[in-house]
């Protein structure tokens, strides 16, 4: 299974619309942000490429800004598709 | 209710509402027991403290009408919030317009600007209830008028401002509610009555432990500059804060116990709702206001007629200064109430009632029914004893 990871600008917005992702019953993992992407505290949220389209929905209809969308893994490190 | 043995009557909630409801002391309990720093690590504590907050903070937007979540700012007081806004917004040469009924937490900070030769302020006097003419205010305006302040409810006499009315007529002058003593006790809808600013306090009304208040931010109101600045687990790379909501304002780890604690007051409001709670304030003042009425030696200050009001009473003895009349309300009759000016000089000034000020007795949420009974009759006792 193929997953990205979405930057949001907060532990609010990553909350906010885990409860959206909950409702929808769309996979989701909220994880520690990579220092590959930033050297930055906080959460990223986790989810299936797949989904990807349906989730970029949800996050704007709540007005969450995204700050970056990501392919790979830890190991391999990450892309920004987005 | 009980205390060390004695059976107390609390009427001190216009300080700080009590008892706290069993929920509020458990979910702080389990806030400093299941949870870390929210925001900044990426564990399973630090995860469980940031639900905390998210659903506190979605709980209080609720509450308070803000549709956007985001924009209800925890602090630690409501008059730290007022010191975000005054502070964070004002600037040289602003004229600004406040009431002569507000709280220290209001009059200090603007008199502070003031003094400092920064913002020009007018004071607009209230009625000797406490009510304030929104028209006067209207009148004081100016082209270099950037704020105007204004308190929701009294702490001193229980009168209760249409700032809807406020709001509608000051448009598009920003307005600053200093909702302390209301949030919790009467319905306040931020976006729907285009509110710029409402400070509230987490430990009143809301029945949450003290040390946690917020701000909410109006959905068009122009962002303050944030009074302090620092580590918000956010945009962590930069040296700048940033700039979004909430993260801009609440720099330094929050109090999550705190803020847990006012989660799970708010809930327990919740189960009667505040409208009823509102019915059930004003159902109390009846009763209050009926039985003093046939009290000789004892007279209310404030309003006395059928309006929304707060069950806060300012009352002062023909016979007794309010210091020694508190302290025998407590001694003989195990009565909690407050004596004094209540931090507010300027609303006792309008009363007519400085420099002494008066006896508060202010009810609650969690006030059992019978205080009010139990007070009349005390005071009764103490009228009659001389």
């Amino acid at each position: 299974m193929e997953k990205v990871i979405i930057v949001l600008p907060s532990i609010h917005d990553i909350l906010a619309i885990e409860a959206h992702l909950k409702l929808h019953q769309l996979y989701y993992d909220l994880i520690p942000k990579p220092t590959t992407i930033a050297s930055d505290c906080g959460m990223v949220v986790e989810c299936r490429a797949t989904d990807l389209a349906k989730v970029v929905e949800l996050l704007t209809a709540q007005h969450i800004t995204i700050m970056g969308i990501f392919t790979g893994s830890h190991s391999k490190g990450y892309d920004k598709i987005a | 209710m009980s205390e060390q043995g004695s059976n107390l009557v609390y009427l001190d909630n216009a300080a700080t509402s009590f008892p706290k409801p069993p929920e509020v002391v458990d979910a702080v309990v389990k806030a400093l027991t299941l949870t870390a720093n929210p925001g900044r690590s990426g564990h399973r504590l630090s995860l469980n403290a940031a639900r905390l907050i998210y659903e506190a903070r979605v709980l209080a937007a609720q509450s308070l009408g803000v549709e956007d979540a985001r924009r209800v700012v925890f602090t630690k007081s409501c008059t730290e919030s007022i010191n975000v806004v005054v502070r964070g917004l004002l600037k040289s040469g602003d004229h600004v317009i406040t009431t002569s009924m507000e709280h220290n937490a209001v009059s200090r900070t603007l008199r502070h600007l003031e003094h400092s030769g920064m913002i020009d302020l007018t004071i607009v006097e209230a009625d000797e209830e406490g009510h304030v003419d929104v028209a006067a205010l209207v009148q004081v305006r100016r082209s270099t008028t950037a704020l105007v302040v204004m308190v929701h409810g009294s702490n001193v006499t229980g009168a209760v401002n249409d700032i809807k009315q406020a709001a509608a007529s000051l448009a598009p002058t920003p307005l600053l509610i200093d909702a302390a003593q209301t949030a919790g006790h009467l319905p306040i809808e931020v976006d729907a009555w285009g509110l710029s600013y409402v400070a509230f306090s987490g430990h009143k009304g809301f029945l949450g432990p003290a040390g946690v208040g917020g701000l909410c931010l109006g959905k068009n109101a122009k962002e303050p500059s944030p009074l302090i600045r620092g580590g918000t687990g956010s945009s962590s790379e930069h040296d700048i804060q940033p700039t979004i909501l909430p993260d801009s304002y609440e720099a330094g780890t929050p109090n999550v116990a705190g803020i847990a604690g006012l989660a799970a007051g708010i809930n327990a409001l919740n189960v009667k709702g505040v409208q009823a709670i509102a019915e059930a304030d004003r159902a109390t003042a009846d009763i209050f206001i009926n039985g003093l009425a046939t009290l000789p030696g004892i007279r209310l200050i404030g309003p006395l007629g059928s309006e929304p009001r707060l069950p806060t009473f300012s009352i002062i003895f023909e016979d007794r200064d309010p210091g020694v009349a508190a302290l025998e309300l407590e001694r003989k009759f195990g009565i909690l109430v407050r004596a004094g000016l209540h931090c507010a000089p300027w609303a006792h000034r309008t009363v007519r009632t400085f420099p002494k000020g008066s006896v508060r007795i202010s009810f609650g949420p969690t006030t059992p029914p019978n205080a009010c009974v139990d007070v009349l009759t005390a005071l009764t006792e103490l009228t009659a004893g001389a």
